[in-house]
């Protein structure tokens, strides 16, 4: 068999490999979502034919409810993002850079979150520092008496991602660290650098590739949640997961969930987009 | 115009001695290597110096200034580490220029600075390159000038060629020696391999399980090995144990002059200080090898007593695998508890 040949059936054996996968991600996923689309754009005329309109859209960014919850949605991927990066960057610093029993110890407690599902999360997350909950009663043990529980206020959603987000952030951020060698921090120290400068100079930009895939990843997660806000969020402004829930089941408005659905869509995509080009550029900068 | 002096510099891990309090003192513009095998405790002396290990105890001085406990950014020390450890985000100017930039200089004297190293190391073309960019001898010419442009009062290398080929780790090396000396730099050289030390060294600190054994120039260490560690690290050696009667000492058919008390010894002889004689055969050793490295020969002649000798030759001498020959020693060191008690050499 000649080399050309033998390189077409190599070929057509890869397409076959990877059909199935293909297929059922086009018909399961990118064929209803298509449609959807489509349906939120394409509306059917009376005494039949299609016109085209942009009035669920037009309802949407006029409504002010809608907005809110678009904001709102925003504000607490955002705010979420940040302490999620905040609090596991020096998590996964230390340990990376600190050997030992207490290295181990936080990083099966960091970890853990990642066995237990959602719901007992939220639930658990209720139960300490919901109204009359553990913290509550404990801070009320050592006098203080003025606890405002952030249950069903912006902050319980925040909690609840921050908590459900950190495993993978965790492991994403250790994963980027591992690459740094500690021959170039010490060439750092040696030329000069403290302990601020390497954070700064050497140790981010370094993870700069892992810090945009943790956000990206962590983005598409929160933005589109249900759980988190539903049980621990505020319902007015509340977050476009349970909003569009809402609007499909209760108002039983199937047009306005999927112009809310693709404009959550459009906006995730953005990261998408960010997190494709991350992993897309990555091996072409090793290859230099 | 710097001096380093190691004044009972120890070091412990947990319940393990890394290096036993330990002297040394290096002159203004020296090139000493410290040479041993892994876990000798070379890399940690060298790091001990840079700033990297604290010591548990004694004092290193730089210029008779203590800096045993000053962290390595506040040294007047710069390390090439074995990896080059360069910022791969930065390129190779970002690179030179960064200990600059944290010193306060202004950007054209970091510029007019950068320059100069590069040009130093031969890079002048690669400034604007990133370190994946470049090959690994560039990268490690990028990591000394890096080191350079500091204008360190010590410069240390922690086997800074371990990682490239022959070839190129020969070139460096002369590279590194000539801006050595140009600079006239006080250098501390970590490497395991005894061809680098003797060619680079002005001397050599051998080490062996957190000691230094001997501190020599290359010929000094070659030719007068202090302890039987450094007479079998340095160089090929017939290291033969044996018994010492009436002043002298008989290995495979050869005397050796032992004037000392009778009991155990040992007999160190360079191969190239064994000559073979034709001899009658069953008589003297019987050359079972011969290696043809193009200007010498390594032979392996056993003798009747089962003495193997070790035996380095010029190319033309004309011996044959099966013969038998009449080892005749010109050089030999007789050690005893580990120091030695004789030594004959002709020169």
């Amino acid at each position: 068999m000649s080399a050309t040949a033998m390189s077409l059936r190599n070929g057509w054996r890869g397409l076959a490999f990877i059909a199935i996968p293909v297929m059922a991600i086009t018909i399961f996923l990118f064929y209803p979502a298509a449609l959807s689309i489509i349906g939120t754009l394409v509306h059917p005329k009376d005494g039949g034919g299609y016109t085209f309109s942009l009035q669920s859209y037009v309802f949407f960014f006029t409504d002010g409810y809608s907005l809110a919850n678009l904001a709102r949605t925003l504000w607490t991927t955002v705010v979420t993002l940040i302490l999620l990066i905040a609090v596991t960057l020096p998590i996964a610093l230390y340990m990376r850079f600190t050997k030992g029993p207490l290295a181990t110890v936080i990083q099966a407690l960091a970890l853990f979150p990642m066995f237990v599902p959602g719901i007992i999360i939220c639930y658990a997350l209720i139960r300490y520092m919901g109204p009359n909950g553990w913290l509550q009663s404990l801070l009320s043990l050592v006098g203080f008496h003025h606890y405002a529980s952030p249950h069903l206020t912006p902050w319980g959603p925040v909690i609840g991602l921050m908590w459900d987000g950190m495993p993978l952030t965790l492991l994403i951020l250790i994963s980027g660290l591992s690459n740094i060698s500690n021959a170039s921090i010490e060439a750092a120290r040696d030329v000069g650098a403290g302990r601020l400068r390497i954070l700064v100079s050497i140790i981010t930009p370094e993870i700069t590739h892992s810090l945009l895939i943790v956000s990206a990843l962590n983005f598409l997660g929160i933005f589109g949640q249900a759980l988190m806000p539903f049980m621990l969020g505020p319902t007015n402004p509340e977050m476009m997961g349970p909003f569009m829930l809402r609007t499909f089941s209760s108002v039983r408005d199937p047009l306005q969930a999927s112009t809310q659905a693709t404009i959550t869509f459009l906006i995730c995509s953005l990261a998408g987009v960010a997190y494709v080009r991350s992993i897309a550029r990555r091996p072409q900068e090793d290859r230099k | 115009m710097s001096t380093l002096e190691l004044e009972n510099v120890s070091k412990q891990f947990g319940t393990m001695a890394a290096l036993e309090p330990l002297a040394l003192r290096i002159a203004d513009g020296e090139l000493v290597c410290l040479l041993g095998p892994s876990g000798s405790g070379k890399s940690t002396l060298l790091r001990i110096i840079g700033g990297f290990e604290m010591p548990t105890g004694g004092k290193v001085l730089i210029d008779g200034a203590d800096v045993a406990r000053t962290p390595p950014e506040k040294r007047p020390t710069a390390m090439v580490f074995q990896s080059h450890a360069l910022w791969g985000h930065m390129t190779v100017e970002g690179n030179i220029g960064f200990g600059l930039k944290l010193r306060g200089l202004k950007k054209p004297e970091i510029a007019a600075k950068v320059d100069a190293a590069l040009r130093l190391v031969g890079l002048a073309e690669y400034g604007k390159r990133h370190p994946a960019q470049l090959s690994g001898g560039q990268r490690q010419r990028v990591a000394i000038a890096r080191c350079l442009v500091l204008e360190p009062k010590i410069l240390l290398m922690d086997e800074p060629f371990a990682s490239l080929d022959q070839h190129l780790r020969d070139r460096l090396r002369e590279e590194v020696r000539q801006i050595q000396r140009k600079l006239g730099i006080t250098t501390v050289f970590v490497t395991h391999g005894q061809d680098e030390a003797l060619s680079i060294a002005d001397r050599i600190a051998v080490m062996s399980m957190g000691r230094i054994e001997q501190v020599g120039t290359p010929a000094e260490i070659y030719t007068h090995p202090q302890t039987p560690f450094v007479a079998g690290f340095i160089g090929d050696m017939n290291m033969m144990k044996t018994t010492v009667q009436g002043g002298a000492a008989l290995i495979g058919g050869v005397r050796f002059d032992a004037p000392m008390a009778d009991g155990e010894a040992l007999i160190a002889v360079r191969p190239e200080d064994v000559t073979l004689m034709p001899s009658r055969d069953g008589e003297g050793a019987r050359v079972r090898r011969i290696v043809n490295y193009g200007a010498v020969l390594k032979i392996e002649a056993e003798a009747a007593d089962g003495a193997v000798w070790k035996v380095q030759t010029l190319k033309d001498v004309p011996v044959t695998e099966g013969g038998f020959y009449r080892p005749t020693v010109s050089r030999h060191i007789v050690f005893r508890d580990d120091r030695v008690v004789h030594r004959v050499d002709p020169t």
